[in-house]
């Protein structure tokens, strides 16, 4: 799984990085976490809040998203169910 | 997969009324220890600790005692109400309401929409693109850049606990004048050639996909950013809040009244400039600031102060400088700089 940071090295950025990798680590499943901090790139996205997170080139979440939406959001990338903690 | 398990009405049911209840909890909760911080710290201090009234160091942590527990509990309480607010509002939602909005209409509106538009200073650079290209008129998305960092739920806070909503409500409207004023005149100015020229080139892509909320996860956003922001001014509060009364206690009163009063005339535009340069929250200068206008410095010039801290910040001009030419990033911070010292003259001469 291809996972990309949109946003320019921002505190709001560094976390989402921070808790995406702290996701896979508990979850112990793979992932591949870059970011992507081309004004260009960017724009061409369409955001208008940083960060953006995109898995295999989609744009799934934009603006710093809460821990469980995070938590949603990479379970249904990945194909698990929903975590009973979750809703 | 579990989801199946849970159908829509079994999810309606389980969560709200659970989640209400603890928010009325929390409220009362939150109305009980506002009202009694007041009277536990002149308890602690003057009969706990056994400190004369009237005395310095008394009068230094009655105030300390007090103003710590009430600052916090402001900070988080507007914080969440805030949150829940911005929920209702995102960037693509605001550029929306602006588009084919005209200069003037589209001034007000855009001002008024940075103080609940969830903004963070990273964002200004995608959030300017987004909306010139749009079409968005230059001096409109102005207005909403100049208004969404200075009127901040910190600042806003900060002034209500320490000063009541009258002075509170005043740096609100000012705050919204001088966005308003400022894009206007940036607008007039045309100076659309000095924003880099690479932006009216970017392609700008489709939106991303817009998020329903639900009244849990709105609650939980901003229950998520109450923790974020406290977490972050706290310790701010509490040494800005300290200084503010070693020299609540100390300084004898109108110390400053010399140097800092009303009938200074350069203090206003030496406050603006040495604002600039400077950048912190809004938490950790407002309570010196308040500690030195009750000495007698004078408030325009505190709030003028303040308002350059907060909306002219260093690191901001250098994120927005990736896309606005030298000429038009300096036309920026001098309108922004006039529009604050013409404010801080007004707050003098009117109190």
């Amino acid at each position: 799984m291809r996972i990309q940071i949109v946003g320019a090295g921002c505190p709001a950025c560094r976390n989402l990085e921070k808790d995406v990798r702290a996701w896979l680590a508990q979850q112990q499943v793979e992932g591949q976490v870059e970011r992507v901090d081309d004004l260009v790139e960017i724009m061409k996205l369409g955001l208008l809040a940083l960060p953006g997170l995109l898995i295999d080139g989609k744009l799934v979440l934009t603006g710093y998203p809460p821990k469980n939406r995070l938590d949603k959001t990479l379970r249904e990338a990945y194909g698990m169910g929903v975590s009973w903690n979750n809703r | 997969m579990e989801q199946p398990l849970m159908t829509e009405a079994t999810r309606i049911n389980r969560i709200p009324w659970k989640l209400n209840l603890t928010l009325l909890l929390v409220g009362v909760a939150w109305l009980v220890a506002y009202n009694i911080i007041e009277p536990l710290a002149a308890w602690i201090t003057y009969d706990v600790l056994g400190l004369a009234h009237g005395s310095q160091l008394g009068e230094s942590l009655a105030f300390f005692l007090y103003d710590v527990p009430k600052i916090l509990l402001l900070l988080s309480g507007m914080i969440f109400l805030i949150s829940i607010i911005r929920t209702f509002f995102s960037p693509e939602r605001t550029r929306a309401l602006l588009g084919g909005k005209r200069q003037g209409v589209g001034n007000v509106l855009a001002a008024m929409l940075g103080i609940v538009t969830p903004f963070c200073s990273c964002s200004a650079v995608p959030l300017f693109i987004g909306f010139v290209e749009s079409g968005i008129p230059l001096g409109v998305t102005f207005s909403f850049l100049i208004a969404a960092p200075m009127i901040n739920e910190v600042a806003v806070v900060m002034l209500l606990g320490l000063y009541g909503w009258r002075i509170a409500g005043m740096y609100i409207v000012l705050g919204l004048i001088i966005a308003i004023l400022s894009g206007i005149v940036i607008g007039r100015l045309k100076m659309e050639h000095h924003v880099e020229d690479f932006v009216w080139q970017v392609q700008v892509g489709e939106s991303g996909p817009q998020e329903k909320l639900t009244w849990p996860d709105r609650v939980d956003r901003a229950w998520q950013s109450v923790k974020e922001i406290v977490g972050k001014v706290w310790l701010y509060v509490v040494i800005g809040i300290a200084i503010g009364a070693l020299i609540h206690g100390f300084v004898p009163a109108d110390a400053l009244g010399n140097i800092m009063g009303q009938n200074q005339w350069w203090t206003v535009p030496a406050a603006v400039l040495l604002g600039i340069p400077l950048y912190s929250n809004a938490a950790g200068v407002i309570p010196i600031v308040s500690a030195l206008i009750s000495k007698g410095a004078a408030l325009g010039t505190a709030l003028a102060f303040m308002m350059s801290v907060v909306a002219l910040s260093l690191p901001e001009m250098i994120i927005l400088r990736r896309v606005l030419k030298p000429r038009l990033l300096a036309v920026f911070i001098g309108v922004v700089a006039v529009a604050i010292i013409i404010t801080g003259y007004v707050f003098n001469i009117v109190l």
